[in-house]
């Protein structure tokens, strides 16, 4: 298998990772920059803030799992249960974010549109899940076929 | 399952040791441990033509087929 695609994905994840914790710092300041700039209503703001912090704790644990899933395919071993479980859990991250950010947009709009793009996240990975579930159990027949 | 491996048996009675038949049938005795003891889901026609050339005996020497109960004991 070529790791070069795993290897620059870890990286991603790694930076994404870097970049969440980075804007748990600067979030305050850049949503009060960006509701100066739209001029957004009084209460908006807190809530892009508060949905972001929200956020933060399901992204944070789907990138972790993305990592651990990344090294069970650097592993050579990617159709195993664990596989199948890190990638429910990614699943049920993007649910709690589109759960947060549909809540949020009441407040402000366009969160919906994040709501909607996770449910199809959330789709997408569901499907991939199954396929994984269906390939670990190939591969367990394959592997008691002496 | 229905399907019984008497492997251990004709072993006995050939009196050849699990290292030496993994050996001689090509097969890792860890795979030659699930195949005796029953865990294996199927057998390659190869493995099994193996077997037979190395213990001198019948594929239903070495498979048997037992009615399981309604229950499924």
């Amino acid at each position: 298998m070529k790791k070069g695609p795993v290897i620059l994905c870890t990286i991603f994840v790694c930076l994404f990772l870097a970049l969440l914790l980075v804007l748990l710092f600067l979030a305050p300041p850049l949503v009060e920059a960006y509701s100066s700039f739209r001029a957004l209503s009084e209460g908006v703001p807190d809530a892009i803030l508060i949905a972001f912090y929200l956020c933060a704790v399901p992204a944070a644990a789907a990138l972790l799992c993305l990592l651990a899933l990344l090294r069970t395919i650097r592993r050579e071993e990617p159709f195993a249960k664990r596989s199948a479980t890190l990638m429910s859990v990614v699943s049920w991250c993007c649910v709690a974010v589109s759960l947060i950010t549909a809540g949020a947009g009441f407040r402000y709009f366009p969160l919906f549109f994040i709501a909607v793009a996770m449910v199809f996240i959330f789709l997408i990975v569901r499907v991939v899940r199954m396929c994984f579930v269906a390939a670990a159990a190939l591969k367990e027949e394959n592997s008691l076929t002496i | 399952m229905a399907i019984i491996v008497n492997l251990d048996v004709m072993m006995a009675k050939r009196k050849i040791s699990s290292n030496e038949l993994a050996e001689k049938i090509g097969i890792t005795p860890a795979n030659l441990s699930i195949l005796k003891t029953g865990k294996a889901r199927a057998i390659r026609f190869s493995t099994l033509d193996s077997i037979c050339k190395a213990l001198s005996c019948q594929p239903s020497d070495i498979l048997e087929y037992r009615e399981e109960d309604t229950d499924g004991k």
